[in-house]
């Protein structure tokens, strides 16, 4: 409880700073969520969460450890991977078969780019050549924020380099994180506007999570993860990533 | 209801205090636009703009729909400029960084009588993801963009202006420093602004301007003057000469001009002129230097106002296009032309594909379409919901209906709820030519629609399809009738079969228009100098009907009092009759309150008390764009101005909730505004709503629904707004309240869709489930949030999402508890993907946030309408709980075998237990054979169905339906049972007969041999 009471002074303090840089904006949402050191620490995580599929509460799980990630659904019993990366390989669940089927290649090189990002970009940004900036406020849900334009790294869709912008939108009251939103470069889904919301912040890991995501694809409803348990620095085996031909 | 007119007003006074500082942000949360269409007809298409090196992109400006992208040649399209106006005058890609920088200038340049207005530039230096507006604040209309190719930092801007009166904004306008600052470097006059601007894509100091001069008044428009020419500069903009040698003398009109890209010392011009023969088109050879006419057939001089535009292959210069009537084509410079075919009429622009001239988009009033034959085929987009609403009305079916007419497209009406979502296919057409208000029976299933200027008045009978013109024509010794072009019907809320229809005289029918008695004398103004249509159009005469003027606007019987009835003129008359139309009183206000004449375009009896009415003016044809709306409460012997502040766009509609007359809805040329405490302070609605026109407002009294019409983005829907009427200073300054809910009917509908693909468009249907709303103060973000219905034991049935919003939530529940567990098998069974639904009942609602729990209740009530009877109902719950237990049962009983089934494998790899444990391991696997499939794959591969996939199929059949299983279903949910029952024996008998006795030899041997089993209890609560 005091570690909690403490970052959330920690959190109230330093949203009071006003004309703030990009920097310093997201320098306060690291630090409003414990610090760049505690978010160092974890290195592994094990998330179990709820997706609501159309009444039927779907249990789903995300492993992540370097530079490698896994999620997956539960139904009818039966486990089926919807992403996950085992450090050279992307890939996925053929609901058909449920056996593995490789990712494609473009798939698998953004994958392994955005996992380059970890533990968060906020702290990684500049390391990666990520550049900054602060552009128009916006309110969100009804909380008033920041609005941080990243410029990432470049993707690659149909072969070419296309944009990875993400804006980030932070809490002016909180210093947390209510928001991204990018646009879609899949050539499927291109120019949708992607926008994650997050909420229900709770500690885990030494630092605060959101137990909450919804997932909003070209203003529609969104799609609802309920976290209900976060763990991290947990054992993961290796052979949960890997990629598998059954 | 003296009482409550007398609450609402000391509420209305309580809210303006505590409402200082409120915005749209902070209430209305998850009341959101439902946006419907439809697209079926689009809508009037003002730009097209190609990408200059990627043939996929195509950007279209739209009349009163913004602006829309499309990254696959026009398949689909998304819209890009939903918080900024939606008339657009023209859009331009910087052609050194097309992907990023978008220009789009507002205010359509094709100015016709119902044409929008525009408030200056807009820049997105994010492909469109976002816009800066740049100046021009005042430009009111922009017709061209030119960004230098060799500096993007330099940009030319033609700048139509006002149409409505004089301005100094107009000319041609320069940045040099990417829009941060202008400089305006040619003008002309006040009445004559720039049409059309190009440059030489050769050589960017070379520009050519056409100059126009124009005005339009609510009863007049003329195009031409002596200020109207086309002039060139060669020196950056520094300077301008005429380039006229060639060209007709005498007054000019709108000219088009363009020059050829491959080849840019070849320019086309299109001329308006004082004679006939010598309008239409001519060309130049040497840089506008000198002209000659080609051509002056039809599609090149028709209309100039609205189709001056000329487009040039961008590989031959000798294949042009020109926008029209039905818009033409050139093979040959412009000798001979062919025009366009099978498309909607009234074209403004084509673009020609970069790597492929057989590619050729073209806009129209009638939306965006694509050939791939230069132009001799094409087909239409169907997924662009730009459709322009006059008017919009509902009827009272389950779901309602909405009706409206649309500009140059007819008249349609559609559901509001369809299954599978509102397509293009729903909608049926119910009138030609221009639509304006159409009204459905209130008790038949007739229709009353028009075309412009009453050109026709049809009452459309469904059933039959029988359709009659049912105009008022003068009685002897009346003088010509003058309709409106968007001639009033109005429908009396008390006698079904009353009509009402404006001219300059109130015209009643009591027998749905077969007869007509004119029961007013003229209640306009009656000024003659505003009666000379015949002479409209300048230099092209252009009398169409839409300048008719002195004309009744707007018809509204008191919905308490049938005698009173309200008129408005497009003059600025307001009267009103309390006599059911002997006597009529001119009860229109002094200029202190609103500047004489002004439109009025709505007015709005109040449903409350009959002395009370609002009334929505618009000066915006007197170049006045100030928002109007006024109040009586004494029958208009005294008016109030309702303060405005915050309010953008000049006012088309007010409306009144049916239920609280504190909440006020403000349709506006920018959008839409509410009213919390009796239109003193007004909240913008933007919860996807882009800010367009909105022409006017019904409301369902069943539903609680806003219905819209808009000029640009088809009819748009505010779902269920009741949660409006809770919102009072107290709920403001709670942390979270709860409020009550209506109970709701099952949705009892079920259907299979529609196909469909990418570019169609698919309107979203309502949500009519149970609700669980609460109000906010501000967003959840830290801490748990959780919310779940349970039933009167607090067993829990459902958990939703809980919304975070500050302002209003809405959960929706269907009715239907948690899915049962299913069984763990080699592949998926069909079924078990939902819950059963519960009957009909009031259950709990638990809100739990932080370590706040805060409680109500949600109900369902069952619908009678539906055709299932109550016993029906609960046939289906008790049968559908019968196999969710029986697949709970499977799924339980498999668990167990699964459980013995892997002790079996590693005991059976010890030598001494290998042979029992293998022989009880064949007789486990035989049981799960029949439990469960466990072979094959989920698609062609996949094996026969056993116990649970049985099972699962059959519960999605009775639990997926909404009355009593067949008798056949009955009987095989109870073969099912039984076969269920025998695998748990049979289960039971293994471990009694093999299981215990192996069992206590492992353990003899100093082994553990029983797994460790959940209970059924521990074993339900994780659900997989």
């Amino acid at each position: 409880m005091k570690k909690i009471s403490t970052l959330f002074v920690a959190l109230f303090v330093f949203a009071q700073a006003f004309s703030q840089t990009a920097e310093e904006v997201i320098a306060g949402y690291v630090k409003a969520i414990g610090g760049e050191e505690a978010i160092r620490k974890n290195t592994t995580w094990k998330m179990t969460a709820k997706v609501d599929m159309g009444g039927m509460e779907l249990p789903v799980y995300f492993l992540k450890a370097p530079n490698k990630m896994k999620v997956y659904a539960t139904f009818q019993g039966m486990n089926f991977v919807q992403q996950a990366f085992d450090g050279a390989t992307a890939w996925k669940t053929n609901q058909m078969t449920m056996k593995a089927e490789k990712s494609t290649s473009e798939e698998t090189a953004n994958l392994a780019q955005e996992l380059m990002e970890e533990p968060d970009v906020m702290i990684t940004y500049k390391l990666l050549g990520y550049t900054v900036e602060k552009v128009a406020d916006e309110t969100i849900d009804g909380a008033a924020c920041h609005a941080i334009k990243m410029t990432k790294k470049q993707k690659i869709a149909e072969g070419k380099p296309v944009d990875n912008i993400v804006t980030y939108f932070i809490d002016k009251s909180t210093s947390a994180l209510v928001m991204s939103r990018t646009v879609s470069q899949d050539p499927a889904a291109k120019g949708a506007v992607i926008e994650t919301l997050f909420s229900d912040y709770q500690e885990a890991g030494g630092i605060f999570v959101p137990f909450s995501m919804t997932i909003r694809v070209a203003g529609g409803p969104g799609q609802v993860i309920k976290f209900e348990k976060a763990e991290a620095n947990v054992a993961i085996d290796e052979k949960e990533f890997a990629y598998e031909t059954k | 209801m003296r009482f409550t007119f007398l609450a609402a007003t000391l509420l209305a006074a309580l809210f303006s205090s505590a409402q200082n500082n409120l915005t749209g942000d902070d209430v209305f949360g998850d009341i959101r636009a439902r946006q419907i269409g439809p697209a079926v007809m689009s809508g009037r298409i003002t730009d097209l703009e190609g990408h200059p090196t990627n043939p996929r992109t195509l950007w279209v400006g739209t009349a009163g729909g913004g602006v829309w992208k499309s990254e696959n040649t026009g398949v689909s399209f998304l819209p890009m400029f939903d918080k900024h106006n939606q008339s657009i005058g023209a859009i331009t890609l910087d052609p050194t960084n097309p992907d990023k920088v978008i220009w789009v200038g507002t205010g359509e340049v094709w100015t016709r009588n119902s044409v929008s207005v525009g408030d200056g530039i807009y820049k997105s230096t994010d492909g469109g993801q976002s816009w800066n507006k740049t100046g021009l604040e005042k430009s009111e209309r922009i017709s061209a963009i030119r960004v230098n190719p060799k500096n993007s930092q330099e940009v030319f801007v033609g700048v139509l202006g006002n149409l409505w009166g004089n301005s100094t904004e107009r000319g041609v306008y320069k940045t040099a420093d990417g829009g941060k600052t202008w400089e305006k470097v040619f003008y002309l006059n006040d009445s004559t602004g720039c049409s059309e601007l190009i440059m030489d894509p050769a050589n960017p100091n070379t520009l050519y301007a056409a100059f126009w001069e124009f005005r339009r008044t609510a009863y007049s428009f003329n195009s031409g003057g002596y200020g109207s020419a086309l002039y060139k500069s060669t020196d950056g903009g520094k300077t301008w000469n005429k380039i006229h040698n060639g060209f007709p003398a005498g007054k000019l009109g709108r000219i088009a001009v363009a020059a050829a890209p491959s080849k840019p010392e070849i320019l086309y011009a299109v001329i308006e002129c004082e004679k006939p023969e010598q309008k239409g088109l001519y060309r130049s050879e040497d840089g506008g230097a000198n002209w000659k006419h080609l051509n002056a057939d039809f599609e090149l001089s028709v209309r100039p106002f609205y189709f001056s535009r000329i487009v040039i292959d961008p590989k031959n210069p000798d294949i042009i296009t020109k926008a029209g009537l039905n818009g033409a084509m050139s093979r040959d410079g412009g000798k001979t032309f062919r025009p366009f075919s099978g498309i909607h009429a009234d074209v403004h622009d084509i673009w020609f594909g970069i790597t492929n001239s057989d590619e050729v988009i073209l806009g129209d009033d009638g939306g965006v379409w694509r050939s791939r034959d230069a132009g001799n085929t094409f087909e239409h987009v169907k997924g662009l919901p730009v459709s322009q609403y006059y008017h919009v009305s509902i009827d009272n079916k389950t779901p309602y209906n909405v009706y409206g007419g649309l500009q140059d497209n007819g008249s349609w009406y559609g559901p509001s709820s369809s299954v599978g979502g509102i397509t293009n296919g729903d909608w049926k057409r119910i009138g030609e030519g221009d639509g304006f208000r159409v009204l459905a029976h209130p008790t038949k299933n007739i229709t009353y629609s028009e075309m412009q200027g009453a050109e026709s008045i049809w009452r459309y009978d469904i059933d039959n399809k029988s359709l009659k013109n049912i105009k008022p024509y003068p009685q002897s010794g009346d003088p010509k009738l003058r309709f409106n072009w968007n001639t009033p019907i109005s429908l009396s809320p008390q006698q079904s079969d009353r009509i009402y229809v404006g001219s300059q005289f109130v015209h009643r029918s009591n027998d749905r228009g077969e007869t007509w008695q004119r029961i007013s004398p003229d209640l306009t103004t009656n000024d003659p100098k505003k009666q000379q249509q015949d002479k409209s159009g300048g230099l092209s005469a252009d009398n169409s009907g839409a300048e008719n003027h002195c004309t009744i606007f707007s018809i509204s019987e008191s919905p308490i009092d049938e005698k009173i009835i309200w008129v408005g003129t497009d003059d600025g008359n307001i009267q009103v009759s309390e006599d059911g139309g002997v006597s009529w009183n001119n009860r229109t206000p002094g200029n202190t309150i609103v500047p004489q004449n002004t439109w009025v375009y709505h007015i709005e009896p109040s449903h409350f008390n009959k002395q009370t009415a609002y009334v929505a003016l618009d000066g915006h044809t007197q170049n006045d764009i100030t928002p109007y709306a006024i109040k009586t409460t004494d029958g208009g012997k005294t008016w109030t101005r309702l303060p405005m502040n915050g309010v953008k766009g000049f006012v088309r509609h007010i409306h009144e909730d049916l239920k609280s007359p504190n909440l006020l809805f403000l349709g506006t040329e920018m959008g839409l505004y509410v009213s919390l405490n009796g239109g003193q302070d007004w909240l913008a609605f933007t919860n996807n709503m882009p800010p367009v026109p909105v022409h006017h407002i019904a409301q369902d009294s069943k539903t609680n629904d806003i219905v819209l019409a808009t000029h640009g983005r088809g009819v748009i829907i505010l779902d269920d707004i009741s949660p409006l009427r809770e919102i009072t200073p107290s709920v403001l300054q709670q942390e979270v309240t709860l409020f009550s809910t209506p109970t709701a009917q099952f949705n009892d509908e079920a259907g299979f869709g529609k196909p469909g693909d990418a570019g169609q468009y698919v309107g979203a249907n309502p949500n009519r489930d149970a609700r669980v709303v609460y109000y906010l103060k501000n967003r959840h973000t830290f801490g748990k949030m959780l919310l779940e219905i349970q039933d009167s034991s607090g067993k829990k049935l459902a958990s939703l999402a809980p919304g975070k919003k500050k302002g209003i939530n809405i959960m929706y529940w269907d009715g239907r508890m948690q899915a049962p567990k299913l069984a763990k098998a080699k592949t998926f069974a069909r079924g078990g993907f939902f819950g059963p639904r519960v009957l009909p009942g009031s259950y709990k609602v638990v809100l739990t946030k932080g370590n706040q729990t805060y409680t109500g209740n949600i109900s369902y009530e069952h619908n009678t309408a539906s055709g299932f009877t109550l016993a029906d109902k609960q046939a289906n719950y008790r049968y559908s709980m019968e196999l969710y237990n029986l697949n709970e049962d499977v799924a339980y009983t498999t668990y167990r075998v699964d459980q013995l089934l892997e002790k079996c494998d590693s005991l059976s790899k010890q030598k001494e237990f290998s042979k029992s444990a293998l022989a009880i391991k064949g007789k486990l696997d035989k049981l799960k054979q029949i439990l469960v499939v466990t072979t094959g794959d989920n698609y062609v591969g996949s094996a026969p169905p056993q116990l649970k996939e049985k099972l699962a199929t059959l519960y999605n059949e009775v639990a997926g339906y909404q009355g009593a299983p067949s008798q056949n279903e009955i009987e095989s949910i109870n073969q099912l049972a039984t076969e269920t029952k025998k695998a748990i024996a049979d289960l039971e008998t293994i471990l009694e007969k093999d299981w215990k006795p192996f069992s206590k030899k492992v353990e003899e041997k100093g082994s553990v041999a029983d797994p460790k089993i959940k209970t059924r209890t521990e074993f339900l609560s994780e659900r997989s």
